[in-house]
């Protein structure tokens, strides 16, 4: 009986105790609502077993991953892409996958300005989970009931709004609810007149209180002073209440401008991909310069502590893979981060079609081009600036101090 | 008095497990914070101790004008307007049949969360909230507007939220404070012709000043270092205008992850606290060694 009872225990022992098997990957992230689309991806893998951990709120999650990367950090883990990365980088913390790009590009099935999102010195040290466009949302039934078109230049869209406004509909929805939001419209406002500008603006090369920053916050003024924008106060929101995406979709605001991720959420509101609603890029002001558009990449990184590198180094390679990539379109209806895999059906698909034809520019969205200190106070400075935008000479010169106490310490 | 012998030694046998369980639940994280806020910890690299950088930081940079003054105007409103409502109920129960119901009525809003209070006041100040759909429906549309948007409204929007969930805890003080008070004292007031305010402010009041003191006190603890309701309203939005100490400390270690820098602030608002909180037990425990 006793000896029964001592293998009983040690069996139950081994059965429970924590260890780490050869194969075995772990991955973190912050998007609950996505866990069972990564588990059915990551599944697709034959050759390696997964531990996908969600983590319901951001704040903590990044706290969570930040203690971890020295210690006992997941094999994987989701993160922000462009400076928000950057500290991991130069910690060391995280490992260069150059190599597996370099598989991907030399084969043709990935293209190597994706890449770029995740660069350092040369090194790429992520591979994309998310890529979005930052297109206009517009409400077709709104546009067939004036009878507008889409507009093909900046003259066109403004005279769409006015006659959205003389409907007595808000043109444009912009909201500041949530702080992060703010920089959605100022990014837009500057690659539309200089895009060379807001790429030297990121990196510390320009200034807040250069002309071009002056007449992106002159437009946008223009615009709030005519009626075209709301007032700021109604988030994204979802499908109820005074959201702007609710207000979309009834039609009392005719556009807003958020990422190809929010699609699904538009659809949620009652109003028909494709139908009822569609996508155009803001055309430039200045005619003469080459179609672009905003674009976020969320990264997956492998960190460098991590007990199981090998197998996570292989998960990524695996994540590269036609078949992972095609798997993950299917289920998130994102553009694929591999060539080979088809595009999403619907408005989405269209898009990217649009963008990758059209030869357009893609821009690095200013919540990961330009360093996080930078950003997150900025955002608080251009909500001001929304609040009261008689303050834009204000807001200029103290998004400038903001830039020079990071540039001038870095 | 011998701390080592035999029947104090059981005594500390008992006591033990409290003391380690605030010993590290509470005492080591403090010890840690205060270490914490002379370096520049940021969660990822070895941190170097960087002096009192943090703290000149802290008093010298003009954007914690903004918290600094909220934090002072939240200690002022959601002291005063609690306490004072409060003492108003306490008071006015006295003379109402089955008040028992409404003091449950009262103190009910005391046993939610903050944050759970939060999110409810967020629907109920909304634009199409019930607070505008009242307005509206009464005839007074010019007052109608998205409570929590623009400062200073959105600040003297979310004391109020706290005022209704703290007003209950407030009552219940003062509700003890007039069952204690000697009838006699109060019966010979009335005969020399005391009434109305005169009584309210020239008798019971002093009677009952220590527990307006325990009360304000308490208020002024709490509310000085208020963080829920804000986070979850407003997150000190737009533009930091409604931010307080207490959402930059949160900002500044789980946003920006200048956890050197939040442990500075939480440290700050950890002295005032324990000065307020000093003020408050020695006001407590005078009023029981009188008691004994």
């Amino acid at each position: 009986m006793k000896k029964f009872i001592s293998v009983f225990l040690g069996a139950a022992l081994l059965l429970v105790a924590n260890v780490s098997k050869a194969g075995d990957v772990t991955l973190f992230h912050d998007k609950a609502g996505w866990q069972d689309w990564w588990v059915e991806t990551f599944d697709m893998d034959g050759s390696n077993s997964y531990e996908i951990t969600p983590f319901s709120d951001t704040s903590s999650y990044q706290a969570a991953v930040r203690q971890s990367l020295r210690a006992d950090p997941p094999g994987l883990f989701t993160w922000w892409a462009g400076y928000r990365m950057k500290e991991m980088v130069d910690s060391g913390l995280v490992e260069d996958l150059s190599p597996i790009w370099k598989k991907y590009i030399d084969k043709g099935e990935v293209s190597a300005d994706l890449a770029k999102a995740f660069q350092f010195d040369g090194k790429t040290y992520a591979v994309p989970s998310l890529i979005a466009f930052w297109p206009m949302y517009y409400n077709k039934n709104v546009y067939k009931e004036l009878g507008l078109n889409e507009p093909k230049t900046w003259e066109e869209m403004e005279s769409n709004f006015a006659k959205i406004k003389a409907s007595g509909r808000t043109p444009v929805g912009q909201t500041i609810e949530g702080r992060w939001p703010a920089f959605i419209w100022f990014e837009e406002f500057l690659i539309r007149s200089d895009p060379d500008f807001y790429e030297d603006l990121m990196e510390g090369r320009a200034k807040y209180t250069d002309p071009q920053v002056e007449e992106a916050f002159l437009t946008w003024k223009s615009w709030m002073d005519k009626g075209w924008m709301d007032d700021g106060s109604a988030a994204f929101g979802f499908t109820t209440g005074d959201s702007m995406n609710n207000s979309f979709s009834k039609g009392d605001v005719a556009h807003m401008l958020v990422g190809t991720w929010f699609a699904s959420t538009v659809t949620g509101g009652g109003i028909a991909e494709g139908e009822e609603w569609g996508y155009f890029v803001v055309p430039n002001k200045d005619a003469s310069l080459k179609p672009s558009v905003i674009f976020e990449a969320g990264p997956i990184m492998v960190a460098s502590n991590a007990k199981n590198k090998d197998s996570a180094l292989e998960a990524i390679d695996f994540w590269m893979s036609k078949e992972a990539s095609a798997k993950w379109t299917e289920l998130m209806f994102f553009p694929p981060h591999n060539l080979g895999a088809d595009l999403p059906s619907g408005e989405v698909g269209e898009l990217v079609r649009e963008i990758n034809d059209g030869g357009y520019r893609q821009i690095n969205r200013y919540w990961e081009a330009t360093p996080t200190e930078i950003c997150e106070a900025a955002v608080d400075e251009i909500s001001k600036f929304v609040l009261d935008p008689s303050s834009y000479k204000d807001v200029m010169a103290n998004l400038q101090t903001i830039a020079d106490n990071y540039w001038d310490n870095n | 008095m011998n701390f080592l012998n035999k029947d104090n030694n059981q005594a500390y046998l008992y006591i033990a497990p409290a003391v380690i369980l605030v010993g590290l639940i509470c005492i080591y994280p403090i010890l840690r914070t205060l270490v914490m806020s002379f370096t520049d910890n940021d969660g990822l690299n070895p941190a170097n101790f960087i002096g009192f950088d943090n703290y000149i930081r802290l008093f010298s940079d003009p954007n914690y004008v903004t918290p600094i003054v909220n934090t002072v105007i939240w200690t002022v409103f959601a002291t005063v307007l609690p306490v004072a409502i409060g003492f108003i109920f306490a008071y006015s129960m006295q003379f109402l049949p089955r008040s028992n119901y409404f003091q449950v009525l009262v103190y009910l809003p005391a046993t939610v969360s903050a944050a759970a209070a939060g999110v409810l006041f967020g629907f109920i100040l909304d634009k199409s909230g019930l607070i505008n759909q009242i307005l509206s429906f009464i005839g007074y549309e010019h007052l109608v507007r998205d409570w929590l948007f623009r400062p200073p409204e959105n600040t003297y929007s979310m004391i109020g939220a706290y005022t209704w969930q703290a007003t209950g805890i407030n009552m219940m003080i003062f509700i003890v404070g007039l069952q204690g008070m000697p009838k006699e004292q109060l019966e010979a007031a009335k005969i020399d012709g005391a009434k109305g305010f005169t009584l309210i402010f020239k008798i019971v009041i002093p009677m009952i000043m220590p527990y307006f003191v325990i009360a304000s006190l308490l208020a002024l603890i709490n509310s000085f270092r208020v963080f829920d309701q804000v986070w979850v309203m407003t997150q000190g939005g737009p533009g930091r205008y409604s931010e307080t100490l207490a959402v930059t400390m949160y900002r500044e270690g789980f946003v920006l992850f200048d956890l050197g820098y939040a442990a500075s602030v939480a440290v700050l608002i950890s002295l005032v606290g324990l000065i307020f909180s000093y003020f408050y037990l020695r006001s407590v425990l005078t009023k029981e060694d009188v008691g004994n």
